[in-house]
């Protein structure tokens, strides 16, 4: 098995570097269009809509496809990892938008109500009364996001990358010993999702820090 | 079977070989992943930067069409098929091509069939009539349709000299 460490750990490499640019892609696009389904101004709530439909409504593999192989011959061109990323991102970024949606949605209408008496302007609202709540449910179900987001990551040998997966399937086809290959494959996710899961905690433990409700504690 | 590239109309980067893509560092070579051609890149010594893999045959067109790569190593039938199959002007099998020296002997892919060890009487018979029908007319029609014709036919050569080749190890 020590024969496979190389592969494997180049596969990792290119794993991990997919999995965490396209968490921070995922955050940005989350949040953008999660409170964009919630403007008060239609063409915003229209645009996250969409946005939010066409990558929830079409498969990531298809997606990659598009963004690799076709946009080049309309002149847009990414490298293999910043195509990755970015469709990968935009694609757990559109699930986490409704995440964002139904966490600050779940707040209850008074607390708006109240910070508006006390005469707090919105975006000050959002950011000292409404997100600190809201945030700590958005965790749980982000770490969730973030896992399938790892695991997503499979589908990138489509566009030419060598990540974990791809690397297991070559030498499964140099060495044909399947068992060996998958079982160090497992072994390797399985090590990273409970590496994250441990991350996702440790945020939810410090955000509820001090909070009424919601949270773990 | 030998090899083949398939390049962009007028073969911009003038690759003709393997050799050729090994020796212009700007070049990008397309491959199918788990394919001989990744050994054959590998021996003429193509850094691995100038390699890319593909999952299937599909991909790698279109790797082709939206310019991912300079050229496509297939066996000579792949890529005859995939060019007439897609119909693409822009795309073109790259003439002439000379295959890759591999310990000074021109790599070539040869067809076989596997037994398990027990099954000797099986091979020798599979042998003894493939022996008969091959080359005949009647085998020659019944390839065709796949693209294939007497220039992939083995001739005289014998399972015994490929299986004892130097290259064993590869």
């Amino acid at each position: 098995m020590v024969d496979y460490l190389p592969a494997m750990l180049s596969g990792l490499k290119v794993t991990v570097l997919l999995t965490l640019g396209a968490m921070a892609v995922a955050f940005v696009a989350a949040f953008a269009a999660g409170m964009a389904r919630l403007s008060r101004r239609a063409p915003v709530r229209g645009l996250a809509l969409v946005y939010i439909e066409l990558f929830r409504g079409t498969s990531a593999l298809v997606q990659l496809f598009w963004v690799y192989f076709a946009l080049p011959l309309v002149g847009i061109r990414f490298d293999a990892v910043t195509a990755g990323i970015l469709v990968l991102g935009l694609n757990t970024g559109a699930y986490g938008a409704e995440v964002v949606r139904g966490a600050l949605s779940a707040i209850p209408r008074e607390q708006y109500q109240a910070a508006w008496a006390l005469n707090l302007s919105p975006a000050q609202a959002l950011w000292r009364v409404i997100l600190p709540q809201a945030v700590i449910a958005m965790v749980p179900p982000a770490g969730n996001l973030a896992i399938e987001l790892l695991k997503n990551t499979a589908l990138v040998s489509l566009i030419t990358l060598g990540d974990l997966t791809f690397q297991a399937q070559t030498l499964r086809a140099a060495t044909l010993e399947s068992g060996p290959v998958f079982a160090l494959l497992l072994g390797i996710y399985f090590l990273l999702a409970q590496t994250m899961r441990f991350g996702f905690r440790r945020l939810e433990n410090r955000l509820a820090h001090g909070q009424d409700y919601g949270g773990v504690r | 079977m030998g090899e083949a590239f398939i390049v962009h109309a007028g073969n911009p980067k003038n690759l003709h070989s393997y050799e050729d893509v090994a020796a212009n560092p700007q070049a990008k070579l397309g491959l199918v992943s788990g394919t001989m051609e990744g050994r054959y890149a590998q021996a003429v010594g193509i850094g691995n930067g100038q390699i890319a893999m593909f999952p299937d045959v599909p991909s790698a067109l279109s790797g082709m069409r939206a310019g991912r790569v300079d050229a496509f190593a297939g066996t000579a039938l792949t890529v005859q098929d995939m060019l007439t199959k897609a119909k693409d002007n822009g795309l073109e099998r790259a003439e002439p091509f000379s295959g890759p020296v591999i310990d000074g002997q021109v790599a070539i892919g040869y067809g076989a069939f596997a037994f398990r060890k027990e099954d000797e009487a099986l091979r020798q018979r599979i042998n003894k009539e493939l022996a008969a029908f091959v080359e005949t007319p009647e085998h020659l029609d019944a390839v065709a349709s796949f693209g294939f014709n007497r220039d992939q036919l083995p001739g005289p050569v014998k399972a015994e000299a490929l299986c004892h080749h130097p290259d064993d190890s590869l």
